[in-house]
């Protein structure tokens, strides 16, 4: 009998593998001619006539590793959500829809429909935007990425590795995206500012009603370089993380309207500092850049157990190292390190530390990584990537394998 | 005509500037080298103040358990633990100087006393099981069916005073006399003098409760080997493991009224954010068949107090600690085994054929909508119970520190 179940879920999984695969080949196909297409050329000359154009873009990926990645949870770190669920095996890794419209050589947008696949699947507006530019002055409204450092304001697909770093998991659960206005101004010397207001959608926050979080930015370019400093401010309200249940990783904040058995709400304030540098000279194929990350949330937590007073600090950062091989192959190393504390001070916080999974901090994780891109043509890129990744109970070898094909088309 | 994708396959574009020497390199390599190096310190750390030793009183609780709340008028102090020890253990607190509260509650049987119900000082029986008081701190209600006794202090009053079964047989008539036992030992003088320091006459009822409540409250019960499994320092064979996980999964389904730390549904410590007082008919009887679904008359849960017919049969599910060594089980002893128990909850209540309970609890029409038929098999349930018999602490059915002092200072 049990070898009958076993041999039940056997063919489930299998069925579910072959699905996987059946659906990975089916978009392959569809993408392989898609990126003919794509191959024909990119038209840059029109960039300041109005105009509306369209793309598509699919990855499909392959991560490999001795055991469940990525991690559950970040030991030490006080997350949101449920636990984070194993990725490992042959996905889809994103769909795409992107539209961008330029209006006038001040005035342009964008829109980014994407389709996630893996252990979460879901769909969502990851992208809408309009800009206006004139004087100095760049505003741009809607949904984009928060301007702290360089990786975040990156796509997530389009970073160069596909496993963010430990630092952005831990601080931001990868990326931030908001909706909000964000203002920016060119000052003499190279030197620019910003500020921002925005309803805020996700961790580190909480969803919210209202303009909750403002960030504010100061950047440096000269010669290679190029230099940020962010910061940001927000409130968690109930900030939920769930600690029981299955894995299965959700971007949206668990409801803290009640506390129950499987959930630990923060309530408190967020915040987050960072700055990241990059040397990029003109006629070198070397590239280097590093960014350094602080996190800082004060309030208290909210258990079954009790409501303690709650400090966290989360420090980490990266440093990288890219070099063009070739005209379409880059390679790139990246470092990085992570570490944090927390402090609970009321009725039964060692309950609470346990049940938020943050009682053991001590531990300073690391890790490493290379990644080799290859863009046979500007439709399609192929990336293999190895990150020994040191921060659970034993370090592993985690294998990413993607492929990303991309066609775009003007409309008009 | 193409156009660029939205995102930037490359990195940063170059800069208009020739590519500068090495020496920068190396520069961006030191600066992220110091970015990496860290300026906080790591770890967490922990204050509760609840925890705190104090000269009176310091809990040594189990990890997994949270502070226990303390009524305000009495404080835990060891002076007091002590008094409460000895006069729990003392037959002298009792009308007719022959009954102890030990009696109903034997260490060796995890303060129970393996019989169906218990019998008071003048032999009467009461129509309840005897519940153990290992982690009574830690209940919001007392007794089986009682929401109003919120207190160990409110409860103790109970056994000592009650006419009606008789427990411990104290009343208007025997009051002073049994006072007068204690003020009449130097022992106890002094003990009372010490837990009560501020008082002038301190024996006395008042405080002869807040000493047992006291004891009572220091009696925990939390290192079995499944907290030893739980911490990593024992394992569970196969057979336990199974029955883990079916108590735990929505096959068994136990763990809805025994899933806190304290294997029950009613718990309270300090700072809970809320405290649930469930009662639960489970389907034991249902006489006649009616639709009133009636318990034996005078034993028919909380349904005594408020008259309510859903109250019918409600009772509250107990700790599971060491519930190997707590048979019969049931709020009046009437299942003997925890096979029988498990066969009761299989079959979604228990069917009387014959005899003056005679009726089908199975179709209780109050019956817990978490009490259904389960398909166990025989090895699911011998699974089960092999778990439940991971939760016997053998420590402290020894602990010499809820002993018997009278044995104590007899060897």
């Amino acid at each position: 009998m049990a070898a009958a179940t076993e041999s039940t879920r056997g063919a489930g999984r299998f069925t579910r593998l072959k699905a996987r695969f059946v659906r990975a080949a089916l978009l392959a196909g569809l993408a392989v001619p898609l990126a003919a297409w794509g191959h024909k050329g990119v038209d840059h000359d029109a960039e300041e006539e109005p105009s509306l154009s369209l793309s598509l873009g699919v990855g499909l990926r392959h991560l490999s590793a001795d055991t469940a990645f990525p991690y559950p949870r970040l030991p030490g770190v006080l997350e949101a959500g449920s636990p984070r669920a194993d990725e490992r095996g042959s996905d889809l890794d994103y769909a795409e829809l992107g539209l961008s419209a330029r209006f006038s050589p001040q005035l342009n947008g964008a829109l980014r429909y994407t389709r996630h696949g893996g252990a979460d699947p879901h769909t969502e507006l990851e992208a809408l935007w309009l800009e206006a530019r004139g004087g100095g002055l760049t505003a741009r409204g809607g949904r984009q990425e928060l301007p702290l450092g360089f990786e975040n304001l990156e796509h997530a697909h389009a970073r160069t590795f596909g496993i963010a770093p430990l630092t952005l998991r831990a601080t931001v659960d990868e990326a931030w995206i908001a909706d909000g206005l964000r203002v920016d101004w060119a000052l003499p010397g190279g030197f620019a500012a910003g500020a921002g207001a925005w309803q805020n959608r996700s961790y580190p926050g909480t969803e919210s009603g209202g303009v909750n979080l403002t960030t504010l930015r100061l950047a440096w370019r000269g010669g290679p370089w190029h230099l940020e400093a962010g910061y940001a401010e927000t409130d968690a309200e109930g900030r939920a993380l769930l600690t029981t249940g299955e894995g299965g990783h959700t971007h949206s904040v668990p409801s803290c309207d009640s506390v129950t058995a499987d959930r630990v709400c923060f309530h408190g304030d967020v915040a987050l500092w960072s700055v990241a540098a990059r040397w990029r000279p003109r006629q070198s194929r070397w590239w280097l850049g590093g960014e350094y990350w602080y996190k800082r949330e004060r309030g208290r937590l909210d258990s079954i157990y009790g409501t303690p007073d709650y400090r966290g600090e989360i420090e980490g950062g990266w440093v990288d190292a890219g070099f063009r091989l070739a005209p379409t192959v880059t390679v790139a190393a990246r470092a990085e390190r992570l570490q944090m504390n927390n402090h609970l001070n009321g009725a039964n916080a060692g309950l609470v530390a346990a049940q938020a999974g943050i009682v053991e901090a001590d531990g300073k994780p690391m890790a490493m990584g290379l990644v080799a891109a290859w863009s046979p043509s500007p439709a399609l890129r192929l990336l293999g990537e190895w990150l020994r990744d040191d921060a659970g109970d034993t370090a592993i070898d985690v294998f990413l394998l993607r492929a990303q094909l991309h066609w775009g088309r003007t409309l008009f | 005509m193409l156009r660029a994708p939205l995102y930037r396959v490359d990195k940063e574009p170059p800069s208009s500037r020739p590519a500068p020497r090495l020496r920068s390199r190396w520069l961006v390599v030191l600066a992220a080298g110091g970015l990496l190096a860290g300026c906080i310190e790591s770890g967490t750390t922990i204050v509760d103040p609840s925890r705190q030793t104090d000269a009176n009183w310091s809990w040594d609780l189990p990890p997994n358990f949270p502070t226990p709340r303390v009524p305000e008028d009495n404080p835990m102090s060891e002076t007091k633990f002590q008094l409460g020890r000895r006069l729990f253990y003392d037959t002298r607190l009792s009308g007719n100087g022959t009954y102890a509260c030990a009696n109903c509650h034997l260490q060796g049987m995890a303060f129970t006393d393996g019989l169906a119900v218990s019998v008071g000082a003048t032999g009467q029986k009461t129509p309840r099981n005897s519940p153990s008081i290992a982690n009574a701190v830690y209940h919001p209600t007392l007794t089986w069916a009682r929401p109003d006794l919120t207190t160990l202090e409110e409860q103790m009053a109970v056994p000592l005073f009650a006419t009606d079964p008789v427990e411990m047989g104290i009343n208007d008539a025997n009051r002073e006399t049994v006072l007068q036992r204690f003020r009449d030992d130097p022992d106890y003088g002094r003990q009372f003098a010490e837990a009560f320091a501020e008082e002038a006459e301190p024996v006395n009822f008042d405080n002869i409760i807040k000493a047992i409540a006291t004891f009572q409250r220091g009696v925990l019960t939390g290192n079995s080997r499944f907290e030893r499994y739980q911490r990593g320092e024992a394992t569970l064979t196969a057979a336990e493991e199974r029955g883990r996980l079916l108590f735990n999964g929505e096959t068994a389904e136990c763990f809805h009224c025994h899933g806190s730390f304290n294997f029950n549904d009613q718990v309270t410590y300090r700072g809970a954010r809320s405290v649930e007082t469930l009662f639960h008919n489970t389907g034991l009887y249902n006489i006649g068949d009616t639709a009133e679904g009636l318990f034996p008359e005078g034993n028919r849960g909380i349904y005594e107090l408020s008259a309510l017919p859903q109250d019918m049969g409600a009772f509250r599910a107990p700790s599971l600690y060491n519930v190997e060594l707590t048979a019969p089980y049931m709020h009046d002893g009437s299942v003997g085994t925890l096979e029988e128990v498990l066969d009761v909850y299989a079959a979604g209540g228990r069917h009387i054929e014959s005899g003056p309970y005679a009726g089908d609890g199975r179709y209780n029409p109050f019956k817990s909508d978490l009490i259904t038929m389960i398909s166990l098999s025989e090895q699911d349930k011998a699974d089960i119970i092999a778990f439940l018999k991971t939760l016997t602490d053998h420590s402290l059915l020894t602990n010499p520190r809820y002993a018997d002092p009278f044995q104590t200072e007899g060897e």
